[in-house]
């Protein structure tokens, strides 16, 4: 009999929310499950049943983790990470206001870059930390991101910003893909 | 009796499939069991969650099974009812028959 096949990205969801023992064993039953139905007179689109069961088990499973005490972990290193990175802005800003002169391009780039790729930076060392902490990490910065939105007014500020926000959480997530980057599975 | 000892509905239903599967109870057939006798379409995650928090409970035990071709080289966690959960399962049974002694009629009335 062929081993079934199993959806990589419903290998990184469960993988992500329970021990690797417990999430094997759990996408072992499902492919198992799976099996069972293509054989018997199930309907026939098990693609969709699969799918149905990895998006309703996330509910419970977070649930699940967080009682475990693992999100805990998961928060603090992706809430000390973000503080890190804006102390470090405050501090760029003064530096780079030394270095360049204001309104000059070589200032304006490098104010535009640091926050984007502090934030890929800042999504890497989180998840070789904890993993998911790079998610929370880029919903943090979109949160604060919009926050300043709304407490700015003003148009241009929020043109900016809105690059920011597309940005920022994005190039904490590419961070946090790289630094969850395991070995293969022999 | 304590107040902790009694169980939700679905550890209760959860419990009773365990006792039902011997030793053949895991999630896939847990899950099945479930939905073959109540109707009740529980997500995999659902079942594994009340697994994990009647084990921290002392109230469920498991083990590592074999892997088989069939699940992809995957081990099975089989699980079984402990003494302790035995007697919760009991004294939340016995609750619940004590608060509806009586009431046959009054349920039955709407």
């Amino acid at each position: 009999m062929t081993a079934p096949m199993v959806p990589r990205p419903a290998i990184w969801i469960i993988g992500r929310l329970l021990p690797k023992a417990d999430s094997d064993a759990l996408l072992g039953d499902l492919a198992e499950e799976n099996a069972l139905r293509q054989r018997s007179e199930a309907p026939p689109n098990e693609l969709w049943w699969y799918w149905r069961q990895v998006s309703r088990s996330i509910g419970p499973l977070l649930w699940a983790a967080a009682r475990r005490g693992r999100w805990l972990g998961v928060f603090v290193v992706a809430i000390a990470v973000y503080a890190l990175i804006t102390v470090l802005e405050s501090y760029s800003g003064a530096l780079i206001s030394k270095l360049f002169v204001s309104g000059g391009i070589a200032f304006t780039i490098s104010s535009l870059a640091f926050s984007p790729i502090a934030m890929g930076i800042g999504g890497y060392a989180a998840a070789r930390m904890r993993r998911g902490s790079a998610a929370i990490l880029a919903i943090t910065s979109a949160v604060a991101i919009v926050r300043l939105m709304v407490l700015s007014g003003n148009a241009v500020a929020i043109a900016y910003l809105t690059g920011f926000l597309i940005v920022c959480p994005l190039m904490a997530l590419t961070g946090g893909a790289l630094g969850h980057r395991r070995p293969r599975a022999r | 009796m304590p107040r902790s000892e009694l169980l939700g509905s679905l550890e209760q239903i959860v419990l009773f499939a365990l006792v039902r599967l011997g030793a053949n109870a895991y999630g896939m057939t847990v899950r099945r069991e479930i939905e073959e006798r109540t109707g009740r379409d529980l997500s995999i995650g659902a079942v594994y969650a009340t697994l994990e928090r009647l084990e921290s409970k002392g109230y469920v035990s498991s083990s590592l099974g074999e892997p088989t071709a069939e699940r992809g080289g995957r081990a099975k966690r089989l699980f079984r009812i402990e003494a302790e959960g035995q007697r919760a399962l009991r004294a939340t049974q016995e609750a619940m028959r004590q608060m509806s002694v009586g009431l046959k009629n009054r349920l039955n009335a709407t």
